[in-house]
Parts: C-alpha cells; structure tokens; sequence
C-alpha cells in the first residue's frame, strides 16, 4: 500500500510539473497571507491615519516600518499555517490519547511539566528578565531582588504556578468540576492577597510584576497548544451535554502564576531574607554618583540636550531638604542622575567629563514590563545595526518556544503513551511553518508594528498637552485649545487602539477557531473576536481615562469591575464562562502589550502623578469577560424565550 | 477476521434535536435497553434577513444529530421512543427519520444491534410517521453553510442541520502538496417532501455552485419515514415570529396542541417506502459508509483513496454504549467512531467491500461496519460513475 501511494506522490508532481506546483503554492499563501491581512489591516490603517490626519505628524522611520509590517504579515501567515498543520493536530492527539494510555497520576505529572515547560519556553519570560536591569534596587528593593537575585526562583515560581495550573484545568475534565468553583475563590484569594500587598510598602512594588506574570506566560505557543490538548482530553472525556468542554487551562494558567509569584514576595518579605533591604539605607549624592559610574554606567549617561520634560518636578521644600542634607529619600521618592553637556578628556588613563552639569530628575516608578517598552521608546531608531541581531534574536526566540516543547511532547508521545504519530510529515511542516513564522513575527513586531505603536502611543498627548514628538526634535503645542477635548480624543483613541490590536493578536485567532470548530459553528470566530476586542478595547479606555483624569482613582476602577464580573460569572452558564476568562488570559499578547503600554508610558508622562500603565493592562483583561459574559446573558435570555415557545 | 452475511433488513435511525434535549433522550433510550449511541454536535441553521444583524451577535441553534443502526424490525418502537422522551411532536423540537440501508456488512466485534434484541413498550398514544421524505445532503467547503441553508429554506425546506467533516479525495494525491487545501467542510442536511425535493435540490445546487470544480457535491438519500419539526430561524425576525405566533394562535383555536400531530404527519400505508423518480444523472450510485474506530479512519480512508475512490468525507461521532470505562471523577469514557462515507458507482461496491475486509484481515481492524444507501440523485463536477481501479491497489497490498 505504501508503495502504490508512493508513487501516486510521484505521479501527482510529474502531472502538474513544476510551474504547476509552484501555481498552487502561490494560490495557497496568497489566500493564506490575505487572511492575515484581514486581521491585521485596520489596526495599521488607523495608527498610520491617526498619526498622520488626526495628530498632522509625519512617520518617522517609515520605510523600515513598511518592511517591518510586511514581514509581519508574513509571520502570522506562517505561523498560524503552523498552528493548523502542527501545532494544534499535535496537541490534540495527545490529549485524545492521554485518557485512555494511562492513569490519572501519570497524567498529572504530564500536564504539570507541560505547564513548567511552556512557562521556561515563552518568550515573554525572558522579557521579565531583562526588564529586571531597569529596575531600581533603591526604590523597590524587593522586586528588585526579585528579578536579579531571585530571579531563579522567580521564574520556577511562576512555571510551578502555570504547572499546578494546567494540573488542575486537566483534573477539572476527568472530575467534570466547575470552573466557576475553581474561578470564584482562586480570584477572590488573589483580590485579598493583593489588596494587602496594596497597603504594605515592601510589597506594593510587586503587585504589577505578579499580574504582569500572569498575563505573559499566557503566549501565542502555549495557548493553542494547551487549547489543543484540552480539546483532546474531553474527546475521549465527558458527558453529552459538556460544549465548552476543552476550556479553562489558559484561564487557571493566567491567575496561578499571580499567586505563586505574590507567595514568593510575601515568603521573602516575612523572611526578610531579600538583600536589597541594606540598600534602602539613604546614601549621599557623592557616594550613588560613584557607584554608577562603576557598576551602573548606563544609567548614567548623557542626556545632551534636555529631553523629555521631567515627569514630576522637586518642589520648594524638597529642594531645601536636598540643600540641608545633600541626601535623598532614596526609598520613597524616586530620582535619577544623569549629565548634561561639557567636555571629554583622557586625563591619566581616565575619561573625565569636564564642566558637565549634573542633574537630578524626580522619576516616575515603572513597571516591570513598561521599563523594557520605556527603553525602547527612548531607544532612537537605529535602522542600520538592528537587522541581523534582531533577526537572529527572533529565530532563537521561535526555537527556543517551540522546540523544547515540542520535543517533550514527542517523547512522552512515544515513550510513555507508545503511539506512532500519524501523518507525521504534515505535523513536521506545521511545526517548521510555527517555528518561521514566529521568528519572521517577532522580527516584524520589533521593526514595524511596535516602532509604530509606540510612536503614535508617545505623541497620542499632543492632543491636550505640548510635547515633543517621537523620534523628533521641535517642540508641538497642543492640538485642541480645552484639554478636555483633547483628553476624550485620546480616550477614543485607546479604544480603537484596543480594539484593532486585539483582532491581530494570534493566540485569540487560535482561541477563537478553537471555539468554533468544538461548537460545530455556533459561536463563529468573528463574533468571539469582536466582542472580545471590544471588551479590551473598553478596557483601555478606562484605563486612559483613569490616567488622563486624575480625579478617577484606579482601586476605584477597578474593583467595581471585578465585583460585577464575580456576579456576572455567577450567574452565568458554564459554557460562557469558559469562553469569557480563556478569552481574557489571551488577549494579553505579543501585539497589544507593547502598544497598550507604550501608550500608557506617552500619556503618563505628560501627567504628573502618574505611576504606570499597569492598572490599563489589569482592566484591558476584565473588558473582554465583562462583554462576553454579557453577550451570553443576552444569548441565554433569547434560548429561554425560544424554549418557552417551543413548549407552549 | 469474519464478516456477517449481507444484511438488508436495516435502518439508520437519525434524530437531529436541540442540545438541550439530546442528553435527556440519550440516557432515557438507553434506559430502555438501547446498545449504543452514536453522536456528533452541529448546528441549525441562522438565517438574517436584515443587513444589520450581521452586527449582532449572531448565535446559531445548538443540535445534536444521534444516530442508530437497527434492525427494520425496531425502527417504529425506537422512533416512536424518541418521538416522546424528546417531544418531537413540538414545533421546533427537531426531527427524526430512518433511511434504509440497501446492504449491510460487519465485523463479529463490531457491536451490531441484534434482530428482535430490544423490545419497546408500545407508547400509549398513536405516532403516525410521515413518508415520502428524502434528505438532501450537500458538502462543500466551510463558509459556504449560510447562503446554502438559505436557499434551501426559501425553497421549501423546514430547516437545515449542518456539521463539520473532514474531505478527502484529489488533496491527497498530491503528496505534502494536500496542505494548500484544507480539510474542513461542512455537511449540510436537510429533509424535505418528495414534492419539494425538486425545487430545493436546484436551489442548493445553484447556490452551492456544485456545478463549479471543487465546490463539492449534494446527493439525495431516500427516507423510509420520518418526522421533521425542526425551527429554522431562531434569530428574532418579522418571519419567524409570525409563523410562530400563527402556531401558537392556532393552538388557542384548536384548545390544544394535537392539531400539529395530525397535520404535521401523514399517514399513508400505500406508500412505497422509498419511491424512486426516474432522474437520468448518474442513476446507479450508492453511498458507502464505513463505521470504524476513529484511530482507524485515517487508514481506512488512504487505502479506499488508493483503491481509486473520487472521495471521501469522514465525521467523527462520539459513541456512547453501556460498558463505556469511568474517569475516577465518574465521568464517562467515550470512544470515538469515524464514518467514512462516499459515493460511487454501484459496480464498485464490491471491490470496495473486499478491500477493505482484506485490510481489516491483515491489519487486525477489530470493529468495521459498512452499509450502503441507494442514492437517486447525485450532482457535483465531474462524474461520480469512475470506477475504482481498485484491483491494482489490492494487487499490490496483498504483495507488500
């Protein structure tokens, strides 16, 4: 038999010869690249229209970012071929087969180093990491400890978090539990937990990075392969009744990771165990100027001419403190160094900067996450240099997500469940296409798509407030005389911003197909989709709002939502609900992150006061399960009538 | 590996009802001795009349379609069961019909519903079934379900059921070239009377386009008896709601709802079972479908298209039988069926069921099932009369 099919493979390429399979190769990306372009059109045509009809600025940069958008859409075509043909089919066979190979207990332990895997393999991980030089020991010692000193420990805890979480999302299928049991106590803990971290202030610094490291280990890999699985799994597994069987991991896999990492702070906080405690110790100018120039010389750079206003100005009576004591309140109130202008020497083998002017900033505290988006924003654009580095940076990036996990799945399919993999050479090309795509991805998200976002994400405030433009030198005044005007336009922007980037996130492509094929079309991908965006992109208005507004307190904006997203999941059906939190544990990816808080950054820093973009990110993943949760009230009131009519 | 004689005396038995009902009648029929279940998720049809609906949330009907394969001897006691635990008699509780298997062959292992096995207890009112339906089926690539359903609605058509399969045929012979196109198509039934069949069958054939290369094909597959209250159109519109209300309005009149039964189902003994009208389009065609364990479709499927079949499409069922194993949390274990089925000439037939006794001989294949339905009518591009080269492909598995 294999060998007649053998030579059918032969025959068919003698047909149609090469010009001819070439003619369907074309045909078939270019349906495929369409496809993407369809999904990714309307965010890169209304950040191109805004920036230059609305704002009236030029693009800077923009061939390079043509190119990047290009290799973007190239990307996505690859890579969600590859989730198709790969990824996904692999994923599922697992699953199908897991239930009935072997025991519970092996099961569990499959699933749990599944989750640590996919954690060690994200991408976004190793964004934390770095992101860990951009924090200040001074300011927040413990997080700081938490992302240099511990950052082992960080990273196991939040791989043991998404491992109990995937654990426990298997264990729900063969128990048939709730995920509404598992949600309401799981988010009330966490409410709990991080309104008092909230109060205490060694761990208050933390409380972004442990909700910033739920949303990342979410990822466009690991979603649709922990899709996949679950799909697989309630195959085999279930009663007839059970719809959105399948769902839920990417759900529990977003909130253990939170918990896990606010346990560790709070085991490290009670110990007292985290070095940078001595460091809060106040130190005088001379002594923090010293240290840097060793040790921390990027930070202590030239800033040239003055740049960026300073987000928050020393007042009278601090500057009188200063003068008293030539010391800062290093633990409270953030500061930076830097030199303007003056002259280098070699003078005895060292490079001295003559006559150069010192100068200490009040500085805003970031986040973990934006700290990497601030350097980039303040990063200028440097066509030249990036290209090889960055294209090597992405391949190893897509390896480093795809294969190892891939390869455990292959053993465990082979060694521990000893089943062949059928159709292997179209699982093989899937996993090849992921592993293109999600390099050509990530090299077109850093050379286009975020270069852009950013751009417009910084000048979005020339609309109430004078500023100097991105990557540009002069001075714009405001574009609307009442800053009111100006701070609704950027509400409205911040919406659509969110609601564009969400329709071209790829893991909610992949959530969204999902949906629809295990419903048999019920619930169509378009409509997930677009209720989903228009939940985050009611969230990030919010969160603008919150920002632009500084009378809006955001524990204010916050808790209301989530009391109301309790009820609604209470009193939802459990098909919904499944669909409503997946969608919120997606929705956080690769697109809208950097977008979002670039935006957050360009806003904040025009506003004083302003802390971080981190309550937009929080409210950007409450949005989405608030609409869909909705819609499937709506949806459910509509079934009751029509049964009620049936049975009448 | 032995095979069962030809058997001609069977019916497959398919209920299409909405979710919300399915599980209800799956435990009760399986109360009632019921072997086995075979099942798979689709659903109805939406139809939005005004352009702005497109901007609402659009949420089809959910279904489940079971089916049974069981002797002709206890159709009427398992339909009639069905027709009351799913109170099928309501208007838009779904539908039911039974259509003949002209032949059929299986595995000893394959759990086959026995002659005079289970016995009903008769229902204590009378259910008269209506004849003289045919299902009209049609598959095509995804997306294509809406205009479709539509046109077979305004063509006559109560409502339609659609579900997803997985198309094979021309993709897989062309090596790692069958990525470019996909798998996924969608199966679209609907039952109509015989007096409609005409008028719908040309609607979805012209909006299927299946006169095109590559848009599938629709075929007609006769209904010994049936019952079809099936809701179209669930999304709130003009349409509906008057027919629904006209419903309800007649229900006042009438003081009750048995008006429906009796108007819904006509009874005619004279009636053939499965009248055939003479249409001249590929007349001696049958439709083979092979039940197996899904693990074994994927081969089962390569070697009919090695055999030379045109295609295939194959819909995974979930199978529910009484010794299915428990998860600790006593949730069940289910196993999972493919149906493998495809139109071809009726001389063709036999090779087929020969290959594939042969295969399942040498590869162990424990479970196989196939039986055949007579097809009056079939319509796509190109002519479904090939004949299989099937002797050379069994020639050369026999020596490999």
């Amino acid at each position: 038999m294999s060998v007649a099919k053998h030579s059918r493979q032969n025959s068919a390429l003698a047909t149609l010869g090469w010009a001819g399979v070439a003619s369907i190769l074309w045909r078939y990306f270019q349906e495929k690249a369409v496809e993407q372009v369809k999904s990714v059109w309307f965010i890169v045509a209304y950040l191109l229209i805004f920036q230059v009809a609305i704002l009236q600025l030029p693009i800077v940069h923009s061939l390079t970012i043509a190119l990047g958008l290009l290799i973007v859409i190239a990307g996505l075509t690859f890579f969600m071929e590859g989730l198709r043909l790969g990824l996904m089919p692999f994923g599922e066979t697992i699953g199908a087969i897991l239930p009935r190979n072997s025991r519970l207990p092996q099961i569990m332990v499959f699933a749990f180093l599944l989750g640590m895997g996919a954690t060690f393999a994200e991408p976004a991980i190793s964004v934390l990491k770095k992101a860990g030089a951009g924090v200040e020991q001074v300011e927040a010692p413990l997080l700081y400890d938490l992302l240099n000193v511990y950052a082992g420990q960080l990273v196991t805890a939040v791989g043991v978090g998404v491992g109990v979480a995937v654990m426990l999302g298997v264990l729900r299928f063969f128990f048939g539990w709730s995920l509404k049991l598992l949600i309401l106590p799981l988010v009330g803990l966490l409410l709990a937990l991080t309104v008092y971290a909230f109060f205490d202030p060694v761990l208050n610094p933390v409380i972004g990075l442990a909700w910033d490291c739920g949303a990342v280990t979410t990822g466009p890999v690991t979603v649709p392969l922990v899709l996949a699985l679950g799909i697989g799994v309630c195959r085999i597994v279930g009663s007839d009744d059970a719809g959105s069987a399948g769902f839920g991991i990417v759900t529990l896999a977003s909130l253990f990771p939170v918990l896990a990492v606010l346990i560790l702070a709070m085991g490290h906080a009670a110990g007292g165990g985290y070095e940078g405690r001595m460091e809060v110790a106040v130190k005088p100018v001379a002594e923090v100027v010293k240290v840097p120039l060793e040790n921390e010389a990027s930070r202590l750079e030239d800033a040239g001419e003055w740049g960026q206003a300073p987000a928050l100005n020393f007042t009278e009576e601090e500057f009188a403190a200063y003068q008293r004591s030539r010391r800062m309140k290093g633990d409270t109130e953030p500061y930076q160094l830097y030199f303007r202008g003056g002259e280098v020497v070699l003078e005895n083998g060292r490079i001295v900067h003559r006559n150069a002017e010192i100068v200490l900033e009040k500085k805003r505290e970031q986040g973990v996450i934006e700290g990497f988006v601030r350097r980039q924003v303040e990063r200028p654009w440097d066509s030249g240099v990036a290209w090889v580095k960055e294209a090597v940076g992405s391949v190893l990036m897509a390896l480093q997500a795809i294969i190892p996990l891939c390869g455990f799945l292959f053993v465990t399919l082979l060694v521990v469940l000893k089943e062949r993999l059928r159709k292997g050479d179209e699982i093989a090309l899937g996993l090849v296409f992921s592993v293109v795509g999600m390099a050509l991805f990530g090299l077109g998200l850093t050379l286009g798509l975020t270069p852009l976002g950013i751009q417009l994400g910084s000048n979005i405030p020339v609309t109430f407030a004078t500023i100097v433009p991105w990557g540009m030198s002069e001075v714009v005044s405001p574009l609307f005389e009442s800053p009111v005007a100006g701070k609704w336009l950027t509400i409205g922007f911040a919406f659509f911003l969110g609601y564009g980037a969400t329709l071209a996130e790829p893991a909610l492509n992949a959530l969204g197909q999902t949906v629809e094929n295990v419903t048999v079309g019920v619930f169509q991908k378009s409509l997930l989709m677009h209720v989903v965006a228009f939940g985050v992109g009611l969230g990030i208005a919010a969160g603008v709002a919150q920002m632009a507004f500084e009378s809006l307190n955001l524990t204010m904006l916050l808790v209301p939502p989530y009391v109301l997203l309790l009820v609604l999941t209470v009193i939802s059906t459990e098909e919904f609900v499944n669909f409503a939190w997946d969608s919120a544990g997606v929705t956080t990816g690769p697109i809208t992150v950097p977008l979002v808080l670039a935006m957050g950054l360009g806003i904040g820093s025009t506003i004083p006061g302003v802390r971080d973009g981190f309550g937009i990110l929080a409210l950007a993943s409450v949005g989405p399960i608030l609409t869909v949760l909705t819609v499937g009230l709506v949806v459910q009131r509509s079934r009751k009538a029509e049964m009620n009519l049936t049975e009448q | 590996m032995n095979f069962t004689e030809n058997q001609s005396d069977y019916s497959l038995v398919t209920a299409i009802l909405p979710k919300q009902s399915a599980g209800r009648v799956v435990t009760e029929v399986m109360k009632m001795g019921v072997p086995q279940v075979m099942s798979i998720g689709a659903r109805g049809a939406l139809l939005q009349e005004r352009w702005w609906q497109r901007f609402l949330p659009a949420i089809s009907p959910e279904q489940e379609i079971l089916y049974f394969l069981v002797p002709n001897s206890a159709v009427d006691g398992l339909m009639e069961q069905i027709v009351m635990v799913g109170k099928l008699r309501l208007f838009g509780a779904g539908a039911i019909f039974a259509m003949p298997c002209l032949e059929l062959c299986c595995s000893e292992d394959f759990p086959l519903w026995g002659e005079g096995q289970y016995r009903f207890e008769s229902v204590d009112f009378d259910i008269q079934f209506k004849t003289g339906l045919v299902a009209l089926i049609h598959v095509h690539d995804r997306q294509a379900a809406t205009p479709i359903s539509r046109a077979a609605i305004k063509a006559g058509a109560q409502g339609a059921s659609i579900t997803y399969v997985r198309g094979y045929g021309l993709r897989d012979r062309l090596g790692l070239l069958r990525i470019t196109k996909s798998h996924d198509k969608e199966l679209i039934t609907v039952v109509v009377d015989e007096y409609d069949r005409d008028s719908v069958l040309e609607a979805m054939t012209s909006a299927g386009r299946v006169d095109q290369p590559g848009r599938g094909l629709v075929f007609e597959v006769p209904i010994s008896k049936g019952l079809t209250n099936l809701a179209s159109v669930f999304q709130p519109s003009k349409h509906s709601a008057s027919i629904q209300q006209m419903v309800r309005a007649i229900d006042q009149l009438q003081g009750g709802t048995e008006w429906r039964a009796s108007s819904l189902c006509l009874h005619d003994p004279a009636a053939i079972p499965f009248a055939v009208a003479g249409h001249s389009q590929n007349r001696d065609l049958r439709m083979l479908n092979v039940v197996c364990q899904r693990k074994d479709s994927g081969a089962l499927t390569v070697l009919l298209l090695d055999m030379g079949v045109t295609g295939a499409s194959v819909s995974h069922w979930r199978y529910t039988d009484e010794d299915c194993g428990q998860t600790q949390g006593g949730l069940r274990i289910n196993r999972e069926v493919a149906c493998i089925s495809l139109i071809l000439p009726v001389a063709a037939v036999g090779v087929c069921r020969e290959g594939l006794q042969r295969y399942a001989a040498t590869h162990e294949i424990r479970e196989l099932c196939f039986f055949t339905h007579l097809i009056p009518v079939a319509r796509t591009f190109g002519n479904l009369a090939v004949m299989p080269d099937g002797v050379d492909a069994l020639a050369e598995m026999e020596s490999g």
